[in-house]
């Protein structure tokens, strides 16, 4: 058993192991045998239809088909033999073929036979044709078909029996009769023949050595098919119908030879072009074309063939066979002007093949050998050829163009060759030529890669950096920049790295350091020029390198390098060249005020820390310089915009002794004295105030007045006053005197000082403003120098709208005051006409009163309705007292006394009325002076009714410790509420009343609230400023703060007003708590 | 009484989210948001983007900072008299670079840390200001005055560090000087791959 299964193993090996033999195609036969099959079938129904037809008009029709379903069957049978001779060319014997054949023209001569006259007969004149020249009877064939030519002329078979007739004519050699029948099928309309009658013409025409005539058919043949085709209703199968021959092909390709005979290769190309319908029948024209000129040995056509055969041929080995065609033609013609193209083409055509993955090896190689060869050889040639050419001239560089694609091509195609090192030398060398410098450049940089070290390195080296040096001076793209410096580098380096004369040293140093500086490669460009500038000092490269460090660092906006590398430079011990140190030294100085500048910016924005360090720094070197002073200032700015006030005030003190002269001097001492009173550092102030106003200059008067009025509030009521003397003596204009005079004047109003007031002002004169002589004409009433006092008081009038509202209502209080003393002094006696005049003149100071309360000033309004319930009521008095005089009507006296009785009751009510009026001015504009406090009390005013309250003396000058941390986030923030709170609480804990009523000043000034109002009112009251603590109390009850309304309220009962205390009360409901209590 | 008060608080900012440093982005197309806060806002963000950008050109500094220190101690020595200090002092000068680019990229980091807490305070202010969300507060203001002392030191330390930098250079170039002056060899400062 084991033994059969062994054997049939083996057998099965052997079976398996035998080598595959090519079997028939199978499949081919099967379908014929089917065809026949089908054929049969047809057949038999056919002549079922036949007999069940005899008599019917279309039998005949069905006679003409069995005859050629006959046909069929016989080709079928002939092809199956065909195929089972495996196709070979041997004579078939098949006798199914003739006996089929045989029957089928049987039946085609017995139908025309009774039949003469049917429209079927060219079909079956043509049919029968075909079936005697397949059997071989040509005679019989050419009786058939000419007989269907000559019987039926206008049918469609007779230009194809033609054909065939003029086709048995042509193949035995009877050149004229067969071009009788060809000429014949030009005749008549363009039918689908007409073309190829031409065609078969034109090769009778060549077989008779008429190539003339032969190109003219040649191409009415493709111009007739193209004519066929093109025409409107052409469809796409016609063209299988013409005998499977693509005439327009065809003919366009056997036109070749007669062309070429006529015309050699002149416009072949034009020609052949403008005839082929497509690019494949093109390029078998030409194809046939350079074999034609091969033969010809026409050189320069074939050069133009091979291009365009490369250019339009499709992939194939024959491209190979061109492209030596195109290398043979342009070694022969020496026509180089394109050489760089045609290596393309011929280098594509080999490549192609040699890429082929199916391609032999030793094919390959051989290929790649002989590409190799090709390009070298055409390039050096080429390059032989323009070396004859006269040097800078348009050809010799287009030529170097064209060469440096050919070798460009080698030196792609075969990186690994050992001509590589020659062929990268003439590239180089032909790119110089061709002018570009930068290609020159990198296959200078590929050549010297790939030499060994030595002198031909060195100066590929030297080739590379000199060829992008130029790339870089000439216009360039971005990209070509780019890799100019790079390789400028890399040539550089290794240039350097060899034993460099020292003159070609520094070039190539100074080439590579400028190319980090063209490139914006600031730190590594800074180092290499530097290296530059101290290593070939007093050399062009070396003065050029220090510019371009001091350049680099000032791109590089390193203000503070430049500065350090300028001072290198710039040292004794340095050797860069002195008139060198003298150029960049402008430089230098420009650069310290930059930095200078970028350090105050920087200090400016900085949230902490030490932001005047590196501007201390700064200054500490420069001192003594207008450098120095600028970053003291600067310094000192940052050091105010932190709120660093320690900082400040050292700044300050470290400016006044280093820069005594400065003219920044007193500007410096303001800015500090407002620094300080904004941070309520009071005493601070007051010092700088007084330094800065010591020093020249138009802000001297400003400066007192800040001191004096600073000095004022805190209660140094004398030193004020000799301060505001000494603005006054520091004015050096009469807008300076008056501005000066005037919180002077106020302070002596207020301390009830007039006769000082009157000898301040009045030695100013006409120089006077209107604001000053408000105060003048007020003082020189109460000082009793009336008649001056009125005069005064109209000039201030006459100023018209541009006088200050309280100075308006000055001039008019002053005059009512004139007209009451007045009144006061008229004595009616008892005449009537006096009595009258007593009236007129009461009326007048009622109005006078009444115009200084219209104009708006809180304390004149009061002061005038007080003092008209006090003239009110003097004359009320005055009315009830009366004499009626003697000898008057008894009726007429009643009356009269009747009506001063009435006029009396009349201003007794006017005088309540007015008291009430100026009792409520309190409340209305929280304006609580000592007048309207008299008038809360019902006291009618009868002396001065202006009068103010006086600031006690400072209890304390001792500032309230830890108050730095506050007063920095004022620095900060000017209206930072919180702070400025805590501060002025600090204030009052301390005592200082006089300093937390400035300070809650200021934060009622930013929008503070009740509570800051109540903390006013506290401060205030206790520093003796009994109105603005009223005036403070009262807004924050109006606030509705609870504890601001007890404040008032309290307050106004130690003022001795407990009726206000109540309506205080009643005014303000409160409601908000907290406040710090009276 | 306040003890239960601050209970409830408490609550409500757990509910919203408020106790810790976490706030919602705001969005600038958010219509709730008036003009003047969505440029408060974006103005904020801005800060962070340039910020960012800053960190990263300090980041790419610090890299070719690091990368030219490298070849720097790899070069070998020059050759001549003065050479061996010539190789120390530029050594010397590659690391006090090295310690600058470091504080740079340390202070441009501290400045993006402090700009991002400027953004959450601005996003938590914004929000609480147009009654959008509730934050606590003090932790956020805390966050920034935090990462304000990280700046503050870290710009005295960068400014130390550029110091020393520039002095390095100083010295290096002293001995550049001498040793081209006395013929030294030159060559490995040249040959110093980029």
């Amino acid at each position: 058993m084991y033994r059969i299964i062994s054997t049939f193993l083996m057998l099965s090996f052997i079976g398996c192991a035998a080598p595959n033999t090519e079997l028939r195609d199978q499949p081919q036969v099967e379908r014929l045998r089917i065809q026949i099959s089908k054929a049969r079938n047809a057949i038999a129904e056919t002549r079922r239809a036949i007999a069940e037809a005899r008599g019917a008009p279309y039998v005949v029709e069905l006679y003409v088909r069995l005859a050629e379903l006959l046909g069929d069957e016989a080709r079928y049978h002939y092809q199956v033999a065909y195929e089972r001779e495996q196709r070979s060319g041997k004579t078939l014997h098949v006798p199914q073929v003739r006996f089929l054949k045989e029957q089928a023209i049987g039946i085609y001569t017995e139908v025309l036979a009774k039949n003469p006259g049917t429209p079927l007969a060219p079909r079956i004149l043509f049919n029968m044709g075909q079936e005697q020249r397949e059997l071989g009877n040509y005679k019989k064939m050419r009786a058939a078909l000419e007989r269907l030519v000559s019987e039926h002329p206008n049918s469609s078979l007779r230009y194809e029996a033609l054909l065939i007739l003029g086709d048995d004519r042509f193949d035995r050699s009877k050149l004229e009769e067969a071009g009788k029948y060809y000429a014949q099928m030009l005749t008549g309309n363009l039918n689908r023949m007409t073309g190829l009658g031409h065609y078969k013409y034109a090769w009778v025409m060549v077989n008779q050595a008429n190539c003339k005539a032969a190109l003219t058919h040649f191409r009415d043949a493709i111009i007739s098919a193209e004519k066929w085709f093109g025409r409107k209703n052409a469809t796409v199968d016609e063209s299988a119908t013409q005998s499977n021959l693509d005439v327009r092909r065809e003919a366009l390709v056997d036109l070749v030879y007669c062309y070429t005979q006529e015309h050699k290769d002149k416009g072949v190309l034009k020609y052949l072009r403008g005839l082929a319908y497509s690019r494949g029948a093109y390029v078998a024209a030409l194809e046939r074309l350079a074999d034609r000129l091969g033969t010809l040995d026409a050189a320069a056509g074939a050069l133009k063939a091979g291009r365009e055969l490369l250019i339009l041929g499709t992939d194939s080995p024959k491209r190979v066979d061109d492209a030596r065609m195109l290398y043979a033609a342009i070694q022969k013609t020496k026509d180089f002007s394109q050489v760089g193209r045609d290596a393309e083409l011929i280098s594509r055509a080999f490549l192609r093949q040699i890429r082929r993955p199916t391609g032999a090896d030793e094919t390959r190689e051989r290929l790649e050998t002989e590409l190799e060869t090709v390009l070298a050889n055409v390039g050096i040639l080429a390059q032989k050829n323009m070396n004859k050419l006269k040097k800078g001239t348009a050809a010799r560089n287009q030529l170097a163009v064209e060469i440096a694609k050919a070798y460009q091509l080698h030196v792609r195609a075969f990186p690994d060759s050992s001509q590589k090192g020659a062929i990268l030398g003439n590239l180089v060398d032909v790119l110089v030529e061709s002018g570009d410098v930068f290609a020159a450049g990198r296959s200078a940089i590929q050549l010297a890669e790939h030499l060994a070290k030595g002198t031909d390195q060195d100066n590929a080296w030297y080739d590379a950096l000199v060829n992008f040096q130029k790339t870089l001076r000439g216009e360039s793209t971005r990209m070509q920049r780019v890799v100019a410096r790079a390789g400028l580098r890399k040539a550089g380096r290794s240039l350097l790295a060899s034993a460099l004369a020292p003159e070609r040293a520094r070039k190539v140093k100074f080439a590579v350091a400028q190319t980090d500086y063209d490139e914006g490669r600031h730190r590594v460009a800074i180092d290499r020029l530097n290296a530059i500038a101290f290593e070939y000092p007093g050399t062009l490269e070396g003065n050029t390198a220090v510019n371009l460090v001091l350049d680099s660092f000032k791109i590089a906006n390193d203000y503070l390098g430049l500065i350090r590398a300028g001072h290198r430079f710039m040292a004794a011990s340095s050797p860069v060249q002195a008139s060198i140190k003298a150029e960049i030294r402008p430089i230098v100085k420009s650069a310290e005020q930059f930095q200078l500048d970028e350090l105050a910016l920087a200090a400016a924005g900085v949230d902490g820390g030490d932001v005047t360090g590196d501007l201390e720094k700064f200054a500490e070197a420069y001192a003594g310089t207008a450098l120095g002073e600028r970053a003291v200032i600067n310094a000192l700015l940052a050091a105010r915009a932190s709120g660093d006030s320690k900082t400040l005030y050292r700044l300050a003190a470290e400016f006044e002794e280093k820069y005594p002269k400065s003219k920044q001097l007193s500007a410096i001492r303001s800015t500090i004295a407002r620094t300080a009173a904004s941070r309520y550092e009071f005493d601070q102030a007051v010092k700088y105030f007084a330094t800065a106003a010591a020093v020249p200059g138009a802000q001297r008067v400003p400066l007192f007045i800040a001191a004096g009025r600073l000095k004022e509030q805190l209660g140094d009521i004398s030193g004020a006053k000799s301060t505001f003397k000494a603005a006054f003596q520091a004015a050096d204009t009469t807008a300076a005197k008056n501005s000066a005079i005037q919180p002077l004047a106020k302070l002596f109003e207020r301390q009830g000082q007039y006769r000082s007031v009157v000898t301040t002002i009045g030695p100013l004169g006409d120089e006077a403003d209107p604001e000053s002589l408000a105060y003048l004409g007020i003082a020189q009433i109460r000082v009793g120098q009336t008649d001056e006092g009125e005069a005064t008081l109209q000039r201030v009038l006459d100023g018209g709208s541009t006088v200050s509202t309280e100075a308006r209502s000055r001039a008019h209080f002053g005059q009512a005051e004139v007209f009451l003393k007045a009144l006061e002094s008229f004595d009616p006696g008892e005449d009537l006409e006096t009595i009258q005049e007593l009236v007129t003149l009461l009326e007048v100071t009622e109005q006078a009163y009444l115009k200084a309360a219209r104009e708006g000033d809180p304390t004149y309004t009061a002061a005038s309705f007080g003092r008209l319930a006090h003239v009110s009521k003097k004359t009320a008095a005055r009315m009830r007292t009366i004499k009626i005089p003697t000898g008057t009507d008894p009726e007429m006296a009643s009356a009269l006394k009747k009506g001063f009785a009435q006029r009396a009751d009349v201003l007794d009510k006017q005088a309540t009325e007015a008291l009430a009026a100026c009792a409520e001015q309190g409340w209305i504009h929280y304006n609580f002076n000592p007048l309207v406090r008299a008038c809360l009390k019902g006291e009618v005013p009868k002396a001065n009714a202006v009068r103010f309250d006086v600031l006690k003396p400072r209890s304390t000058t001792q500032a309230p410790a830890d108050l730095e941390a506050l007063r920095v986030r004022l620095s900060k923030n000017s209206e930072d509420l919180d702070a400025l709170r805590a501060i002025g609480v600090s204030f009052i804990k301390a005592g200082d009343y006089h300093g937390a009523r400035l300070v809650f000043g200021g934060a009622a000034q930013i929008g503070g609230g009740p509570i800051e109002s109540n903390l006013l009112g506290i401060a205030s009251y206790r520093a003796g400023d009994i109105t603005g603590g009223l005036d403070a109390f009262a807004r924050a009850a109006a606030g509705g703060l609870t504890t601001g309304r007890d404040n008032l309220a309290k307050a106004l009962e130690e003022q001795g007003l407990p009726n206000a205390a109540a309506d205080a009360k009643k005014r303000y409901p409160g409601g908000q708590s907290g406040g710090m209590r009276l | 009484m306040m003890n239960t008060l601050s209970k409830v608080f408490g609550f409500a900012c757990l509910m919203v989210g408020c106790t810790g440093l976490n706030v919602d982005r705001l969005s600038l197309t958010d219509p709730r948001l008036p003009v003047d806060a969505r440029r408060w806002v974006a103005d904020a963000e801005d800060a962070v983007v340039i910020s960012r950008a800053k960190r990263d050109e300090a980041g790419r500094l610090l890299k070719a900072v690091q990368s030219s220190l490298e070849k720097t101690l790899s070069a070998p020595a020059f050759d001549g008299p003065q050479g061996t200090t010539a190789k120390l002092k530029r050594e010397q000068m590659a690391l006090s670079r090295l310690d600058a680019a470091t504080a740079a990229l340390s202070l441009a980091d501290a400045e993006l840390g402090l700009s991002k807490a400027r953004l959450r305070l601005i996003y938590a202010e914004t929000a609480m200001r147009q009654d959008i969300a509730v934050y606590n507060m003090p932790p956020l203001q805390a966050a920034v005055d935090q990462a304000l002392s990280a700046v503050v030191a870290n710009r005295d330390a960068h400014r130390r560090a550029r110091e020393a930098e520039l002095k390095a250079a100083d010295e290096w170039w002293s001995a550049w000087q001498s040793l081209a002056a006395k013929k030294g060899d030159t060559r490995p400062f040249w040959t110093q791959a980029d």
